[in-house]
């Protein structure tokens, strides 16, 4: 049983002149209605994307813009000139010639194409203006205004129609036969493409943004090759809003292909067996693996059946579009069906006239939709081990499933099968899920549906649309000329551009949200902006401050003079440091250090009036506790220390570069240590500083053995030392201090040494400031 | 055959590859395919192949250190890819570095298009930017930049 393909409309040919006027009008419907009001473009509506080319007579498309500008205008014997621009298609798309270009059904007007600005010359607006004797026609009054037209192919469109004609206003129609311009899968080349392929890798690129390393490139160059080997071209209009996926799932089934997604690519493969030029396979097939008893998990094997009423016998009609060379499509019907069934009926109907313009493409298709119903029996699930399949099967892949099924009673019979692989899930554990499908064959090992779907040809009985009796063509239907482009550049346009529509835009700040009743718009005072947001930076740590508190946060080894600081406490909150919970006088700074008026009590903060948390008693031992690992006799005194560059003959007396500057080749150095520490009484400290070398002791200077006499008390400086006569001064030497402490009247040295560090001939960072530690015991 | 699976996961975008990767060897780093992969525990979901409608993302499950936190919002944030392979191997023939001989059991490069989880743990799902939702075709419409304010016919 063969399926065959008939066409209803194929009998109007015997009926003669009666063909005419239906295909005249509507191209039966063919292409929109062609006698209709010019429709206007409308903010939010998508752009179509006009893919077609017109090879061997087959293909292209017709279109009807709409107008995002229009003029009209009367002249002295009230004939009314109509210029409308219009936006044709997203991209760019071969020119239109003047044989292509219909208001109404008729070939009339004057055009000029353009892509990626406005197309034409004329100024938008009204400006009919009465004529004596005539009747002043109603143009629209509101006529648009400029725009960008970034990316877009647009033509400005114009016509004249005398005194009383009303067709001013018909829609424009504009044949296109090569569409937006793509690079093309098959040959690399920029330029309009009919292969549904390319289109759906541009929108993959578009539309969704894939990465290229998503997108399996071989699998649709192959996909390319099937619908381009077997005539399965898209010539027609994206234009409605839809999910990418969903237009996938609703178009690549038309052209016999499927999307997969393997290993996270997006791939297409084609739904019959191939050759390797593309064509349909109508030959032995070969399969990947074959499945035995020794691969399948036990009770993992499950098939499914096609009920009989699923498979009954229907005809398939396939809508598809007659896209003669006048430019108006005459929408066909191919009613396929196998040769003696359902004559009438049931009809399920398929809808390829948006896009396909070959009847054997429509005939196919519904030849491959009405064969699998009629030979795929059923469908099989299967748990698999782990084997060397794994690896390289893929969906779309062939697969044998050979199983022995040995019977008590009756005879042994096998289950050998061949199936199309739907679907791959691979566990962490190692086996894998198959999902299959069956895939009938004949006795030759030859796809039975690919045989059915190659055989499958059209009648081809070509209509005539009647458009030759059509006498109202100004312009000649073998015109091919382009018309010039008499487009201006941009900048010669008065369009919107970033800066004016910025300009619009309210700033916030200036925003009165005097009126907003109760809403308080100010922020506390003691916030503060964190600065501008980026991606993920919102992350609160370290942009909003923690909990106000003290630290350190203990007790332990509490000592008068010790510093406390309150952290973490708003910036612009005011502080005020407490002594038993009274504000102690002056304490409003972030740190706070203990004296011995504090002996005994507790000492807490407050942030902007709130209590941090924490508090601490004021301890009575007068010396800091000694630095973990060290002496516990050993006490940390200071830690301050500058470095600084002087020129050697005149040391002390200029200073070049201070600290955090680089100290030039050549230059001496010298330094003075800080003391900020009222404790000790005046007069009982001093350092000396030597070269780390304890035999070749360097003079000292600075505040003479007492610093006291020299430096004031409490003494803020002292034990100032010029380390004359270094060797290698721009060498990194490192110098001892240590510290005396007057003992009943005698100078004790107390530290147990330290190191300081000269980085001369080098930055020298803020941080050797902190180098520079005395010890001292209790 | 004392049967292992491996995993290497890769993130990366073009050329530039920001992280490897590997679950298998414990505190190591090991060298395979001309890269170092240093250990990561993480796990993921098995692969799935077939209709762009029946495949679902995977996820991959990973500890929620400040390191793999940053790495992953990254890779969130700039649409990054992530490739995810898993290899069996013969663990009699050694455990300790990739083998040479060890099979690629299936693969899967996915965009990181989510990243959920709880406080020690962080999930990152690997699929693609084919919204389910929403409608993206045709890609561009009509907007006062691109046509002004069209006229009223």
């Amino acid at each position: 049983m063969s399926i065959i393909s008939s066409d209803p409309l194929a009998f109007l040919i015997g009926q003669g002149g009666l063909v005419g006027t239906p295909l005249k009008e509507d191209g039966a419907g063919g292409a929109e209605n062609l006698d209709v009001s010019q429709r206007g473009a409308v903010i939010g509506e998508p752009i179509p994307i006009v893919f077609c080319r017109r090879v061997d007579g087959v293909g292209g498309v017709l279109i009807s813009p709409p107008a995002t500008e229009a003029r009209f205008s009367n002249s002295l014997i009230n004939s009314v000139t109509a210029s409308y621009h219009l936006v044709l298609s997203e991209g760019q798309i071969d020119s239109i010639q003047v044989r292509d270009v219909f208001q109404r059904s008729c070939r009339v007007g004057s055009f000029s194409q353009t892509y990626d600005k406005r197309a034409g010359t004329f100024i938008p607006g009204n400006f009919i203006v009465p004529r004596a004797g005539y009747t002043t026609p109603e143009c629209p009054s509101y006529c648009g205004t400029g725009g960008q037209y970034t990316g877009l192919s647009t033509l400005a469109f114009q016509a004249t129609y005398p005194d009383g004609i009303d067709q001013w206003n018909r829609q424009v129609h504009c044949f296109i036969r090569g569409g937006i311009h793509v690079t093309r899968l098959l040959d690399s080349t920029l330029g309009a493409s009919n292969n549904v392929v390319d289109l759906l890798l541009y929108l993959l690129r578009n539309s969704s943004k894939v990465p290229a390393a998503q997108i399996d490139t071989a699998s649709l160059l192959a996909g390319a090759t099937f619908t381009n080997a077997n005539g399965f071209w898209f010539n027609g209009v994206v234009k409605e809003s839809t999910n990418v996926r969903d237009w996938i799932n609703a178009t690549l089934q038309y052209f016999l292909l499927r999307q997969t997604r393997t290993g996270g690519k997006e791939a297409v493969s084609p739904l019959l067996p191939t050759n390797n030029n593309g064509t349909i396979k109508t030959t032995a097939v070969s399969w990947e693996f074959t499945f035995t008893e020794e691969h399948i998990i036990p009770d993992s094997f499950e098939i499914t059946y096609t009920s009989l009423a699923d498979r009954k016998p229907f005809c398939a009609m396939v809508l598809w579009r007659q896209q003669d060379d006048n430019g108006i499509g005459v929408i066909r019907t191919a009613e396929v069906r196998y040769e003696g069934t359902a004559a009438d009926g049931p009809f399920e109907q398929h809808d390829l006239s948006g896009f396909c313009a070959s009847e054997n493409h429509a005939v196919k298709v519904g030849a491959y939709i009405l064969s699998k119903r009629r030979h795929v029996t059923h469908r099989l699930q299967l748990g698999v081990k782990p084997d060397a399949f794994n690896a390289t099967l893929v969906p779309g892949d062939l697969v044998r499933v050979r199983l022995d099924r040995i019977a008590s009673t009756g005879s042994n019979s096998r289950h050998d099968y061949l199936y199309e692989v739907d679907r791959i899930g691979k566990s962490l554990a190692g086996d894998v899920q198959l999902e299959l499908t069956h895939f009938p064959i004949d006795a030759q090992l030859a796809s039975v549906v690919a045989k059915e779907v190659d055989a499958a040809t059209g009648a081809g009985v070509i209509l005539p649309t009647g458009l030759t009796g059509i006498t109202c063509d100004i312009n000649s239907d073998s015109d091919t000329t382009v018309p010039e482009d008499t487009s201006l550049p941009p900048e010669d346009w008065n369009l919107p551009d970033e800066s004016s529509f910025e300009s619009e835009i309210v700033e916030i700040d200036s925003i009165d949200t005097s009126g907003l009743g109760g809403i308080d718009s100010s922020l506390p005072s003691n916030w503060t902006s964190t600065g501008g947001a980026s991606e993920n930076s919102d992350n609160l740590s370290g942009q909003i401050s923690d909990a106000p508190s003290i630290t350190p946060d203990n007790n332990d080894g509490d000592y008068i003079g010790q510093s406390y600081t309150l952290k973490d406490c708003p910036s612009g909150c005011s502080v005020q440091w407490l002594r038993d919970d009274q504000p102690i006088s002056g304490a409003t700074g972030d740190s706070y250090t203990t004296t011995t008026a504090d002996i005994g009590a507790e000492i807490s903060s407050l942030c902007c009036g709130q209590k941090a948390a924490g508090s601490f008693e004021a301890g009575t031992d007068p010396l800091p506790p000694p630095p973990d690992g060290t002496n516990p006799n050993v006490r940390v005194y200071w830690v301050a220390g500058n470095v600084y560059c002087a020129n050697p003959s005149n040391a002390g007396a200029s200073v070049d570069v201070k600290r955090g500057g680089t100290c030039t080749q050549g230059k001496q150095v010298y330094g003075y240590i800080t003391v900020d520490y009222s404790y000790w009484e005046a007069g009982n400290v001093k350092v000396e500083a030597t070269e780390f070398d304890p035999d070749s002791c360097i003079a000292y200077d600075g505040c003479n053995a007492d610093p006291s006499t020299s430096c004031g008390e409490p003494f803020t400086q002292f034990g100032v030392f010029y380390p004359y006569g270094l060797p290698d001064v721009c060498d990194v030497t490192r110098y001892r201090t240590d510290l005396y402490r007057k003992i009943s009247g005698n100078w004790t040295k107390v530290s147990s040494g330290f190191n300081f560090s000269y980085y001369v001939g080098h930055n020298i960072p803020a941080s050797l400031e902190r180098l520079v530690a005395v010890y001292a015991p209790t | 055959m004392a049967r292992a699976q491996s995993q290497y996961l890769r993130i990366f975008s073009g050329s530039s590859t920001y992280q490897r990767w590997q679950s298998y060897y414990v505190n190591a780093s090991v060298s395979w395919a001309g890269a170092s992969w240093s250990y990561q525990p993480f796990d993921a979901d098995g692969i799935t192949a077939g209709g762009v409608q029946s495949e679902s993302s995977i996820s991959i499950r990973l500890p929620a250190t400040t390191n793999v936190i940053e790495v992953v919002l990254q890779a969130l944030d700039e649409a990054r890819l992530a490739e995810l392979q898993f290899y069996e191997f013969d663990t009699r023939l050694g455990n300790s570095a990739p083998q040479t001989e060890q099979t690629l059991i299936a693969s899967y490069l996915g965009e990181v298009v989510g990243v959920k989880g709880g406080f020690t743990e962080i999930e990152m799902e690997l699929g693609s930017s084919l919204a389910p939702v929403g409608a993206q075709v045709p890609p561009r419409t009509f907007s006062s930049r691109l046509v002004g304010a069209p006229c009223k016919l």
